[in-house]
């Protein structure tokens, strides 16, 4: 678990702050993550797909629980935090690229490509929830997150 | 099937981005398991995600590895994936106030009822042990009185098998019965001897005699010629009426009793005679 948490703490921890953007939240959700890592460990399945994948999503379905539930709302409230859907997205792309090369990942992406693809990884928006938000057909909003699904790959090939 | 328009759909981009319902996600799951090519996309559109989450990691703060460490030891571990180090970690399962008090509550009342237990058991435990006792006191007094018995009984059958002989040497008309009467000494005792003719047998049954001192014993003569032959000692305990057997006697022409040293003498002390009779 030691080696777990050394390999993959920081791209969870950067998820998790992308998804709460508090951090204070974000070190309650980390703990809530590396449980159910540890305690689901077993349904890990290598032929099911990558291990980052899979842990990535647990960090990531965590923190959109975490947002999305009454307690985190109340909390959110007291700190007078916007929490609807759209400020919340919105203040989303204001997180400034820690990474090097992120700029130029980030620079290469349509941003209305960009947008989607954020909308649904990070935030955990369903496709039909991101074609009501932004009044696009759904679609235009599987085209765009194919185009920059491609563009991706491409980018990380 | 075209596996080329399935994937440029964009469902799969949906599905590794987490944009689809559970419905869709299962058809996404079959299609892949079925299809290599659909396997595959997934996986180069998943590794690039990873790759474009990984852009955005953050070192987490320091203090927060022991913190999630700690909570990870909490939970259940699982063997899978696990190494030593972790295997060992105890697992630490917090009581509720609610779990203290009853469990310090079932505690007690085990407590109290082993306390209990313990009481009456030693209470048995000593109640048994003097029926025990008692039992075996019982038990040996029994079997003493049954070794009295036993003896009583052979002693009385000896005593009845003499009185038989005595009986048929007195009754058989051969027995000569010679009277012993009480001497200047002691002219109030009395003795008889019986004197089978053929068998030559000599019984003596003492009527009156003197108790002796304890160091001395009374012993039978017969006399032949005036020559004294030892008949026998006296066992002065046997009852006046019993009848003792004596040394065979073949030629007597009296009989006398003298008192001697105890174990008796070669010759009789004559100024010790106590009884006489002569044929």
């Amino acid at each position: 678990m030691t080696i777990l948490y050394d390999n993959y703490s920081a791209a969870i921890y950067g998820m998790i702050m992308r998804i709460v953007k508090s951090e204070a939240v974000a070190e309650d959700v980390m703990q809530e993550s590396f449980v159910k890592i540890w305690t689901s460990f077993e349904q890990y399945n290598v032929e099911k797909g990558r291990l980052f994948t899979w842990i990535i999503n647990i960090a990531k379905n965590t923190a959109i629980d975490k947002i999305r539930s009454k307690q985190y709302r109340v909390g959110s409230r007291t700190k007078a935090i916007e929490d609807s859907g759209v400020s919340n997205m919105e203040s989303s792309y204001d997180i400034k690229p820690e990474q090097l090369g992120l700029k130029e990942v980030v620079a290469q992406l349509n941003p209305d490509q960009k947008q989607i693809i954020d909308m649904m990884y990070f935030d955990g928006y369903t496709q039909s929830e991101v074609a009501e938000e932004l009044s696009i057909p759904l679609g235009t909003v599987k085209t765009r997150s194919r185009a920059a699904i491609k563009m991706l790959i491409k980018l990380f090939r | 099937m075209d596996i080329e328009a399935y994937i440029s759909s964009g469902i799969l981009d949906l599905f590794s981005v987490g944009a689809l319902t559970d419905a869709e996600r299962k058809e996404v799951l079959r299609m892949a398991e079925r299809y290599p090519e659909v396997k595959a996309e997934l996986n180069r559109i998943e590794a690039a995600l990873d790759q474009y989450a990984a852009l955005y990691a953050i070192a987490p703060p320091a203090h927060l590895k022991a913190k999630v460490l700690a909570a990870v030891t909490q939970s259940k571990p699982l063997a899978v994936g696990s190494t030593e180090e972790e295997k060992s970690v105890p697992v630490v399962i917090p009581f509720g106030r609610i779990n203290q008090a009853a469990t310090s509550s079932a505690f007690k009342w085990l407590i109290a009822a082993s306390v209990t237990l313990l009481l009456i058991s030693n209470a048995l435990s000593v109640y048994f042990y003097n029926n025990w006792k008692k039992t075996e006191e019982r038990l040996q007094l029994a079997e003493l009185s049954k070794n009295q018995y036993a003896q009583n009984i052979e002693r009385v059958q000896q005593k009845l098998s003499q009185n038989e002989k005595a009986l048929t040497l007195i009754s058989d008309p051969a027995t000569q019965r010679i009277l012993l009467k009480g001497v200047a000494k002691s002219p109030e005792s009395k003795a008889t001897v019986y004197w089978h003719q053929e068998t030559k047998g000599v019984f003596l049954s003492v009527d009156n005699l003197p108790v002796p001192p304890s160091n001395q014993q009374y012993q039978l003569w017969a006399l032949m010629d005036g020559k004294p032959i030892d008949a026998g000692m006296v066992n002065s305990a046997e009852s006046a009426l019993a009848v003792q057997s004596m040394k065979s006697i073949t030629q007597a022409q009296a009989f006398a009793i003298t008192l001697e040293p105890a174990g008796g003498s070669i010759a009789p002390t004559l100024d010790q005679m106590y009884v006489m009779g002569t044929i």
